[in-house]
């Protein structure tokens, strides 16, 4: 039975300088959340913990008696929910089968253990040696007059992960917003010369992919 | 006159950010039923947007959902490479809409920045092409490579139909890259790209003790009681530095060690 670190793709160590370059660490990742102090895998920063390692988060659980006052009960069932973010080259069914049995494995005779398999995403990487990240790179370079850092997203986006099965297509994110931009909250806004910095940004995108694609041929 | 493309959106710079806040002017929440007619109305006004920036080829494609805005120009010929920009054009609610300095359909500028609902979730975003498109077609009459433009109106409740599009439109959505603005750079003026996004897998686990619930006093202490295993499954998942603990199992555990070490 594969386990839960088995197909995690390591970071390489020219990968890992990359990572060093951004600006959030330990201080950020408090102020940023709240918490007294870091937590994670040990031997990883903070940046790789997010972007370059799994991980698995309980996201609710539940059961028994919960409402004012005292209830004599030993309840038949508890539940929980149980999220995991996968890196490259994590399957996601595998993952949420091999966590279930694992789970099933370890409970006592004097239960029993069922799941629910919820659709999964996998995870994304595109080569940053690929031309197309090239030409990208070459293209913010233009415009901001300094070279972009290659990150890793903790999130994901599902669109990626159709664009990579089902079109067999690598995807280029070619982001202009900021992270403070309030998504999905109240006061959502763009930053404004960033907005014109990106026009010029795909300008110089589509001028070049061209070339680097031919060269790359 | 501008003669480049580069001169052409310096030039026209004011008309974008006009032409940006029409688009952020329609409401187009896809999560609510009553938002339904404002997904028409954005879809068709990127569609005719599209139109006046030069390219004749565009449909708004129906889906089981919200409409799928469909665009290519493929003049640049089967021998120079085509790309894909994907953008979706529906928002997010806007609760707690008190909370907002400014009313979420009604764009503001203050100081440097753009204060709207979709704003750079993703209206803003995906305009920044369609204007990259506009210069060229605009100075040149071609661009140098060839243009899919694939536009979502259900991203934010998660693309159930999507996936099905894609599917049946596959030989049409070929391209040699796919391109997406929907993400933020590290600092407003440190550029970055992202390589590599997680994945996901969820599961919801049942811990199935008596057949009904129990009088604690009648049975506490002769049968187990599920939340106590419950909580002693979730605790089995982690190591105490923080390391998934059932990865270490899974991999190092003979099977007939498993019971005793985990």
């Amino acid at each position: 039975m594969p386990g839960f670190y088995d197909d995690v793709l390591p970071l390489s160590e020219e990968e890992r300088a990359e990572l060093a370059r951004i600006p959030y660490g330990e201080a950020e990742l408090r102020a940023d959340t709240g918490v007294p102090r870091a937590w994670g895998e040990p031997g990883f920063t903070v940046v790789e913990r997010i972007g370059g390692r799994p991980s698995l988060d309980v996201n609710g659980l539940w059961g028994g008696f919960t409402g004012e006052g005292a209830k004599t009960v030993i309840p038949a069932r508890a539940y929980a929910k149980i999220s995991m973010r996968l890196v490259p080259n994590q399957d996601p069914d595998q993952v949420a089968q091999a966590t279930l049995a694992y789970l099933q494995h370890i409970a006592p005779p004097t239960v029993t253990v069922q799941g629910r398999i919820f659709h999964g995403t996998p995870p994304a990487i595109v080569p940053r040696d690929h031309p197309a990240m090239r030409a990208a790179a070459d293209a913010y370079e233009r415009v901001w007059g300094r070279r972009p850092i290659f990150t890793r997203e903790g999130g994901s986006i599902p669109v990626v992960a159709l664009f990579t099965t089902q079109l067999n297509m690598p995807t280029v994110l070619m982001g202009f917003g900021l992270r403070d931009d309030n998504l999905h909250a109240p006061n959502e806004k763009f930053y404004l010369p960033n907005f014109h910095r990106g026009v010029e940004t795909a300008v110089h995108f589509f001028h070049l992919l061209p070339a680097a694609l031919k060269a790359h041929a | 006159m501008a003669a480049t493309p580069l001169e052409y959106v310096r030039v026209h710079r004011d008309r974008f950010l006009e032409e940006l806040k029409a688009l952020l002017r329609i409401p187009s929440i896809s999560t609510l039923p009553e938002h339904k007619d404002d997904m028409e109305q954005a879809a068709q006004w990127l569609a005719d947007h599209i139109r006046s920036i030069g390219i004749s080829d565009v449909q708004v494609m129906p889906t089981a959902g919200h409409p799928i805005v469909y665009a290519e120009w493929l003049g640049a010929g089967p021998d120079a490479p085509t790309v894909l920009i994907y953008g979706h054009y529906d928002v997010q609610p806007v609760d707690p809409v008190e909370e907002w300095h400014t009313p979420p359909f009604e764009p503001t500028i203050r100081g440097d920045t753009l204060y709207a609902r979709g704003a750079s979730d993703d209206k803003g975003q995906l305009f920044v092409h369609l204007k990259a498109i506009e210069a060229y077609l605009h100075t040149q009459g071609r661009l140098p490579l060839n243009i899919k433009v694939l536009l979502e109106g259900e991203e934010e409740c998660g693309s159930p139909n999507l996936a099905p599009f894609i599917q049946k439109h596959a030989q049409r959505l070929q391209a040699d890259v796919a391109l997406i603005s929907d993400t933020h750079i590290l600092e407003p003026d440190q550029p970055s790209i992202v390589y590599s996004l997680r994945g996901l897998s969820y599961i919801e686990l049942t811990v199935q003790g008596p057949a009904h619930d129990l009088h604690s006093g009648m049975y506490g202490g002769a049968v187990d009681n599920p939340l106590h295993v419950l909580a002693r499954l979730i605790a089995a998942l982690h190591d105490a530095t923080g390391r998934c603990g059932c990865a270490r199992f899974l991999r190092r555990c003979a099977p007939a060690e498993r019971r005793g070490t985990c």
